[in-house]
């Protein structure tokens, strides 16, 4: 399993096992990331705090995660490490995603909203 | 920095994803013995992996065994990366000009691919591309100043 998921009140919280999304698991992550978003409508939170490196093939996965969720639900990003981020700028991606520095983060504004 | 007289890195991969991971483990860990900083390391294998997977992607047919020489070299200031294949050559026979994918479209539109080239060109100064004798011949340089211009405070970037 490269994903593991937990629910915390309204957000179901993924968590990226796998070190790296890159090439050859890009396929095989926004497959995975389906078969999470299919089962869920509400607000899905992506940790990727232990994910260390990403290629532009996983971002490309990332988006077509958002994608194949839809507009009817929401995929939020967080804890992205530094190398991680770097790709989201330099890609100008980390306009279009919501990203939070932790979960905690993330979840504290869910909360509150 | 570099350990002085350290000799350089040569591997020889297959065009297969597995294959890239393998070679990129390698190419860290030479760079991390010869004592490169972690932040040149992370940015050296994330311009490897998108040069690398454009050779495994587009150089060579999926059905083809083809093979990639990954030559690492160390420059006072930072590390000379070079990849030859012979697969198809580069169309047009140039580098594509830097272009970034739109990212201000609606949420169907937003691309998923054609972000390679664009992370490549913008971690690294030149990149040279050759091809002669059906052979492709990519080297670009990283160099240490990246880690500077990286590690400034976020305010700091905010206008690049």
């Amino acid at each position: 399993m490269i994903l593991d998921t937990r629910h915390e009140a309204d957000v179901l919280v993924v968590r990226v096992t796998e070190p790296r999304i890159d090439a050859a698991i890009a396929v095989q992550f926004k497959d995975a990331m389906r078969a999470q978003s299919d089962e869920w409508s509400g607000m899905i939170l992506l940790d990727m705090s232990e994910v260390q490196f990403l290629d532009s093939s996983g971002l490309g996965a990332v988006v077509g995660a958002m994608k194949q969720i839809g507009a009817s639900q929401t995929l939020e990003l967080a804890g992205l490490t530094s190398t991680v981020e770097k790709v989201f700028r330099l890609t100008r991606m980390d306009s279009v995603f919501t990203i939070h520095a932790t979960v905690e983060d993330a979840l504290a504004i869910a909360k509150a909203g | 920095m570099l350990t002085p007289g350290a000799a350089p890195l040569r591997i020889i991969l297959f065009n297969r994803q597995e294959m890239v991971r393998h070679g990129l483990r390698h190419a860290v860990a030479w760079m991390q013995d010869n004592a490169y900083s972690a932040d040149l390391c992370a940015m050296t294998e994330l311009a490897l992996a998108e040069a690398l997977n454009n050779i495994v992607e587009h150089a060579y047919n999926e059905d083809v065994i083809g093979v990639i020489e990954l030559l690492l070299e160390g420059l006072p200031d930072g590390v000379k990366c070079t990849l030859i294949d012979e697969g198809q050559g580069l169309p047009g026979g140039e580098i594509p000009s830097d272009s970034q994918p739109d990212t201000d479209v609606a949420l169907d539109d937003l691309p998923e691919g054609g972000f390679g080239w664009h992370i490549l060109l913008s971690l690294t100064e030149t990149v040279d591309y050759e091809r002669s004798f059906d052979t492709n011949r990519l080297s670009f340089t990283m160099r240490q100043e990246a880690e500077v211009s990286s590690t400034e405070p976020k305010a700091g970037n905010a206008h690049r």
